[in-house]
């Protein structure tokens, strides 16, 4: 069950970047991220507005209306707002502990907490759900958090000058591969094996040209075998037009390579693992061509441990229909895709387009329309044994409203995650998106951001609140979370995030209980 | 500012003292105590949502620096507040939010507030947008001063839309908003504005000396 990479930025904003600005946006993003770690803290500054326009009976009320679910009542301050009780030593008051602090929101969002004030009457935990503004919350129920024991085992620190991709089934190996260096003619390419303790220099393709029209290189390990790797050059000029690609496959990490032929023009993005040996891969063609809108995505499948690929999406295409996005399953049955209109480039940015839900059961032979997708929104599909999931967050959105929704019948009923388990201050990491996986129980993993902390929730269908399944993580940003299975049962997760050092990553994982 | 040297100002205990009843912003402040406003205060509490405040903060912080970006974000706050029975479309309240904001920071760049003048954070070119700064991180941070520096070097129209999308974290139709543009423009903008990016930063000189990280000059 892998999970895959979340862009910080906007998807959106994402895919109108040729491949060749993609990790100068992705650099820029984490920068960024670094840059905003010292602004002001948005809650303070709303309890000082809400402290002086805020109607006196507001601010008069007492101290519980804002209390109750937190497990303090607060006391009101000096400067007129709400001030969480402090301790002698002048921090925050009460065992909570972590993220406590944040839950000093004041009377700004009192108010809203006071519209909302059923729902709220309901939470007891130590930290109960953050509902701040989302027309879609749930009402939370009764639950306390119980912070799993142990600790994330660090197993290594890489450097990621350079673009870093990992295996999914085992993130301590990963491949790094950056375009020469002014001065240089040589590509950068390596694996490690061991989180970044020992690198192996690999060779590069004996096709792939290294000269100026050479303008970006990645890669893409297989879901199922982490020395299955895919490396593709995309190269500007010099015969092609617009922009030409050329991809390599490797079954032995990277030390020998053969060139790799699709269906269709392009390179493969996103690979899932599905029902016994077949993987689906998504090929990207956004930049092939010149001047012509790009063709829309396809979806290919491979029998042969990704050797060879095949289109798997044809009577969808047929009908004018691109792949925006998809989601496979080891343990599930079905194929699902989220279609949009393959002249969608062309369109006026205006419009508007309409996506749909699809799948295709282990056998048949073409896709059945399941319906629109909630929220018409173009991605966020995961898929764990039968349970689809769709977790799409829009920014600007709260946690309340963007969190995940559930299908256990094929996507034709939704239902959305509770807040319930998740911490007070939960929030969406830097305000948009979060890292996914599943777990083999058919769990949805999700990546949230608590005060300085990353908290790994599950949940699934049925249960009636989330469930902590890991010790915090202290990190930037985590960049992905997978969760791996072992021959003897024993699920592992493992983190890939940022700590306080720019351009290095650190792998840490932790056992699942 | 050296390296390392973080501009920490905004997390001083004496901040929030200061928005108890003193400066133009509190004398223009409205307070509601009738049934009416009330009820049109409890219409506008939603901006002040940690989603909103946070976007016009990091806004504020990108324009006219972090050191001043907690004074602009409530002085837009509070302005928001005095417009808000003047706003009718109220489905559109959160880009009508970040457009205040930007007047207020443009005009917290003229200098509009006495003694709120900018003090610290150095003022850009001619189109008065604050530069990046501040510590990038740790051990590594050459990196970081050398991506701030080039995005520093950058023309004004396309170093806003750069600013406002990787640093305040502001998506294509939120700056859009802000800024009175189409969408499609500012990811034009961005597309340009990386490209330059990333030639210059393949070839490092190629912007001008006199640009460097926030408070190096």
């Amino acid at each position: 069950m892998a999970g895959r990479y979340d862009e910080p930025m906007g998807r959106g904003d994402q895919a109108d970047l040729p491949p060749e600005l993609e990790a100068l946006a992705r650099r820029l993003d984490h920068d960024g991220m670094l840059w905003r770690r010292e602004l002001p803290d948005e809650r303070r500054i709303a309890r000082g507005v809400a402290a002086q326009i805020a109607p006196a009976d507001i601010r008069a009320q007492p101290p519980q209306a804002t209390g109750r679910g937190y497990g303090d009542t607060w006391d009101a301050g000096a400067g007129g707002g709400w001030e969480p009780p402090r301790d002698q030593a002048g921090g925050p008051r009460g065992g909570g502990g972590r993220g406590r602090w944040g839950l000093a929101v004041g009377a700004a969002l009192a108010i809203v907490v006071l519209m909302a004030g059923a729902l709220w009457s309901l939470g007891v935990g130590r930290r109960g759900p953050d509902i701040s503004g989302g027309p879609t919350a749930t009402v939370p129920t009764a639950t306390s958090i119980v912070q799993p024991s142990g600790a994330w085992k660090t197993m290594g620190t890489l450097r990621t000058s350079q673009q870093t991709v990992f295996a999914p089934s085992d993130p301590r190996v990963a491949y790094q591969v950056a375009l020469p260096t002014p001065g240089s003619d040589a590509l950068m390419l390596a694996r490690t094996d061991d989180a970044g303790a020992h690198y192996h220099i690999l060779p590069y393709p004996s096709g792939l040209l290294m000269d100026a029209h050479l303008i970006e290189v990645g890669a893409l390990v297989s879901p199922r075998d982490p020395r299955t790797v895919y490396l593709y050059a995309a190269r500007q000029g010099a015969g092609c037009s617009g922009t030409c690609f050329d991809q390599w496959l490797s079954t032995d990490g990277g030390a020998t390579w053969r060139a790799l032929s699709l269906p269709v023009p392009g390179v493969l993005g996103v690979i899932e693992a599905g029902s016994g040996s077949t993987l689906y891969a998504l090929v990207a063609q956004s930049l092939v061509g010149s001047g012509a809108p790009p063709p829309a995505n396809r979806m290919v499948a491979s029998t042969d441990g990704g050797r060879s690929w095949r289109l798997a999406d044809g009577d969808l295409a047929a009908h004018g229909l691109g792949v925006s996005d998809f989601a496979a399953s080891p343990t599930g049955t079905s194929v699902y895709i989220i279609s949009e209109p393959a002249n969608i480039a062309s369109q006026p940015p205006s419009f508007v387009p309409q996506y749909q839900l699809w799948r295709r059961d282990d056998g048949g032979a073409s896709w059945t329309l399941v319906g629109d997708v909630p929220g018409n929104v173009s991605s966020g599909l995961r898929l764990a044994g039968q349970t689809l999931y769709l977790f799409a967050p829009q920014r600007g959105q709260s946690l309340a409203a963007s969190l995940p929704q559930a299908s256990t019948d094929g996507g034709r009923h939704w239902s959305a995650a509770p807040t319930a388990g998740l911490a007070s201050d939960a929030q969406l990491p830097d305000g948009l998106g979060a890292p996914t996986a599943t777990l083999g129980d058919g769990s949805l993993l999700l990546v949230l951001r608590s005060g300085l902390d990353r908290d790994v929730y599950a949940w699934q269908p049925g249960a009636t609140a989330w469930r902590q399944v890991a010790p915090p993580l202290t990190a930037v940003h985590v960049d992905a979370i997978f969760s791996t299975e072992s021959t003897g049962g024993q699920t592992t997760l493992w983190a890939v995030y940022d700590g306080s050092t720019p351009d290095a990553l650190t792998v840490a994982s932790y056992p699942l209980g | 500012m050296p390296r390392g040297a973080v501009s920490s100002g905004a997390k001083g205990p004496g901040r929030m003292e200061r928005w108890d009843g003193v400066g133009p912003r509190a004398a223009g402040a409205r307070r509601p105590d009738g049934a009416m406003e009330r009820a049109e205060y409890e219409r506008f509490a939603p901006l002040l949502a940690p989603e909103q405040v946070g976007a016009v903060v990091r806004l504020a912080a990108a324009l006219v620096g972090r050191d001043d970006a907690e004074d602009a974000a409530q002085e837009a706050l509070l302005r928001a507040w005095q417009a808000w029975p003047s706003l009718r479309d109220r489905s559109a309240a959160r880009g009508w939010l970040l457009r205040i904001a930007v007047n207020v920071c443009k005009d917290w760049q003229r200098g509009r507030f006495g003694t709120r003048r900018r003090r610290d954070a150095p003022l850009g070119d001619d189109d008065g947008l604050a530069l990046l700064g501040g510590d990038p991180g740790a051990s590594d941070a050459a990196a970081s001063l050398d991506l701030r520096t080039a995005v520093n070097a950058l023309e004004p129209g396309l170093r806003l839309v750069v600013v406002l999308r990787y640093y305040a974290g502001l998506d294509a139709t939120e700056i859009g908003m802000a800024l009175g543009m189409p969408p499609a423009t500012v990811r034009t903008r961005l597309r340009r504005a990386l490209a330059l990016l990333r030639e210059r930063l393949s070839r490092p000189g190629r912007w001008p000396s006199a640009y460097t990280s926030e408070g190096g000059r």
